[in-house]
């Protein structure tokens, strides 16, 4: 670190007093040296580690040991199975001393969009970060998928600060629902699932059973026309005007109740009974008391 | 008529709730003089758009709003480091009311900002922090604070759009909470972080998740923006053609301010496609019975420029009694009407209809309105049953039989006994 200031303050020194222009390309040549110089002599990242435990406290016993040198690219993706824990370790180092850099994190990142940046913490001039779900599960928003990790180490004096991207690992949340990433997420269309009808028993039964029903009628209509019937009951004079209106509102009242039965609420069917009752009963009595008249007569007969 | 007229009346009092768009009345308050001349482009362009520009110091008596009515429209604060006399409570009744602040502050930021910026969702750093990176920064000057951000937001396109080259960022950042209402506009890069103005050393709080330039859009669609940096409005940053904050500040601005992107409903109508003969009760509420057959209809406009134009997008219509029972999306024609044909499901209860549009950097739009849908009556059921034939036949059969029998009954003389009698 030292060794850098020091090429930084000479080259500013001479650009400062440059005025020839052979001067200043052969500076900017010497600028190019230097910063070769400083890139290869400088900071390198040493012994970088990543454990896979079961826990924190059996870490230091687990044979899941990732180690990649500086500059390469881990063989594999590194797995950490859900509930685990992996601690990530490196040194970084400048002219093999260790170096306290400004910024030392971690930076994991996804194909969709969620890019988070840890900071690493120092101790026994190794940095570490130990990586569980329960702390990261908020920033991840337990978002199961590979994440590319870089290293990324800096600080202002460094000509040129480290970005190492050093593989691919893989988080597996135990939640079964991540987090939506985007802000409004797509909902789903909700259509109402009507209640299916009950099963009802096929046309061709009610037809028969219709049938049957209405065999009796056809009974008593064939039965009647067999035996012979005649209306010479009805009445002539005055009481045939009230015979022929009596026997108009029993029909009108038997067509009330047949609407009744097609579309007439109880309500509107009560009102209209109601008003029709009044003629049926003024001619039913006066056409009722003149049959009855007539049957004493057909009684006295009987006896007689 | 009376349907008609009600709905009018209840989308108007919905529009009220939200603030007055398009004010122009703009309260700034200065920490310095200076900063008029030194960021006199900013507050030429909003002269421009004919806002009235109101300048006082921090520490000068002002007063936001007068017998519950606001004096301003919007706030604007640069540089915050002394607390002005506005308390926390007054600026957050003024956003509460639908107004629009900007806040643009330093290194160092007073108590009352901070508590407002934490109530808006936006964490500031501590005081002497500053945002650092050393890859992205102004190689140009050699600071490692003078950062080229352009980790600007994706999903909300009405927010910037087109601004191409990186945006120049000096200053305190913060964090933003993760919330549908906040947006981080503008964010560092991956390796940037925070730190320590002293040291240097980087903080906690590192990469994207280092919030520069957020803003917050409440509920009511009042905007709150708050950027980490008043170098980033500055005459300087501003006509630096080499970076691109101009384009930025000018359209964060006009969006904070509210110029577009807010959106009104009216006309709402919910009408039965097929009316049948009971429903003409010439009540002013339409009775829904379950099953009905309606016609949703909407129209939703958007401001634009000062006026309102119709809004082509995306409605979701969700009936919802408790649950969900119906969730779907209407696509709006040109003219901004959203219309669908729907069935009733086949509960009943009170049900309410809520129309909604979720765009990201869009006002927010909710259109309530309930309804009880009522169970049938007893006679709106099916009349006949197929099954029931027997039951009516016999019933039919049964009254013509006895009218029949009892005319005959009356009327019907034997033959054979008057031959007998005689």
């Amino acid at each position: 670190m030292i060794y850098i200031s020091k090429i930084n303050i000479k080259n500013t020194k001479i650009k400062t007093k440059c005025t020839d222009k052979l001067l200043s390309i052969f500076i900017v040549i010497g600028i190019i040296v230097g910063c070769s110089i400083a890139e290869s002599t400088t900071t390198t990242i040493k012994d970088f580690k990543i454990t896979v435990g079961e826990s924190k406290e059996t870490l230091g016993n687990s044979k899941l040991v990732y180690e990649v040198a500086y500059g390469k690219k881990l063989s594999s993706s590194v797995d950490i199975p859900s509930n685990n824990v992996a601690k990530v370790v490196y040194k970084v180092n400048s002219n093999d001393k260790a170096l306290v850099a400004q910024q030392a994190s971690i930076r994991l990142y996804s194909l969709d969009g969620i890019d988070i940046t840890i900071p690493m913490s120092y101790a026994q001039s190794e940095y570490s970060y130990t990586l569980s779900y329960k702390e990261i599960a908020k920033a991840f928003k337990s978002h199961s998928a590979e994440y590319t990790l870089e290293v990324i180490v800096s600080d202002s004096q460094l000509s040129t600060p480290i970005q190492w991207s050093v593989g691919t690992i893989k988080l597996n949340f135990a939640v079964q629902q991540s987090s939506p990433l985007s802000r409004y997420p797509e909902q789903k269309v909700i259509s109402h699932l009507f209640r299916v009808p009950e099963a009802r028993p096929s046309q061709t039964i009610s037809t028969a059973f219709t049938g049957l029903v209405l065999a009796p009628s056809a009974i008593f209509v064939f039965g009647m026309l067999a035996l012979g019937f005649n209306l010479s009951r009805f009445p002539t004079g005055m009481t045939f005007i009230y015979c022929t209106a009596f026997l108009a509102s029993i029909t009108a009242v038997t067509l009330l109740i047949i609407q009744y039965w097609i579309s007439l609420t109880m309500v509107v069917t009560l009102r209209y009974l109601a008003v029709l009752l009044i003629p049926t009963l003024f001619f039913g009595q006066k056409t009722l008391s003149y049959l009855n008249s007539e049957r004493p007569q057909l009684t006295k007969e009987k006896t007689n | 008529m009376n349907k008609l007229i009600s709905l009018f009346i209840l989308s108007l009092l919905v529009i009220n709730v939200f603030g007055k768009i398009g004010g122009k009345r703009v309260l700034v308050l200065l920490d310095e003089e200076q900063v008029k001349s030194t960021h006199s482009d900013f507050f030429d362009g909003l002269t421009k758009k004919g806002y009235e520009l109101d300048f006082q110091k921090t520490d000068s008596k002002v007063q936001l709003q007068k017998y519950e009515d606001f004096l301003y429209d919007h706030l604007i604060i640069l540089s915050v480091e002394n607390d002005p006399t506005l308390t926390t409570n007054e600026i957050l009744a003024f956003i509460d009311g639908g107004n629009n602040v900007i806040i643009a502050g330093s290194s160092i930021i007073s108590e009352t900002i901070r508590d407002v910026a934490s109530d808006c969702g936006i964490e500031i750093e501590e005081d002497k922090t500053a945002v650092y990176d050393n890859f992205n920064f102004d190689k140009s000057q050699n600071d490692h604070s003078l950062l080229l951000a352009d980790g600007l937001i994706k999903d909300s396109p009405i927010i910037v759009n087109n601004v191409k080259l990186p945006i120049l960022f000096r200053g305190i950042g913060h964090k933003i909470r993760d919330n549908v209402l906040n947006y981080g506009i503008l964010t560092a890069s991956a390796t940037a972080y925070s730190g320590k103005q002293s040291t240097k050393a980087a903080g906690k709080l590192q990469g994207k998740r280092v919030g520069l330039v957020s803003s917050l859009q409440a509920r009511n669609n009042a905007r709150v923006t708050f950027s980490g940096s008043l170098e980033l409005l500055s005459n300087e940053n501003l006509r630096n053609t080499k970076v691109s904050n101009k384009e930025f500040v000018e359209q964060l601005t006009s969006w904070t301010l509210q110029e577009r992107g807010i959106l009104r409903a009216s006309d709402l109508s919910i009408v039965k496609v097929n009316p049948t003969s009971t429903d003409n009760n010439s009540s002013s509420t339409i009775l829904l019975t379950v099953k009905d057959d309606i016609q949703y209809s909407l129209k939703i406009e958007e401001f634009q420029n000062g006026q309102w134009v119709p809004f082509v997008g995306k409605l979701q219509l969700e009936i919802i009694c408790l649950d969900p029972y119906i969730r779907t999306f209407i696509q709006g024609n040109k003219q901004g009407l959203y219309q669908s044909t729907i069935q009733l499901p086949d509960v009943y209860g009170v049900f309410t209809f809520e129309g909604t549009v979720k765009v990201p950097g869009y006002g927010n739009l909710q259109s309530l309105v309930r309804h009880p849908i009522r169970p049938f009556r007893h006679d709106s059921y099916e009349r006949f049953i197929p099954s029931a034939y027997p039951y009516y036949a016999a019933s039919f059969s049964m009254i013509i039989g006895t009218f029949i029998f009892s005319i005959i009954f009356l009327l019907h003389r034997d033959s054979t006994k008057p031959t007998t009698s005689n």
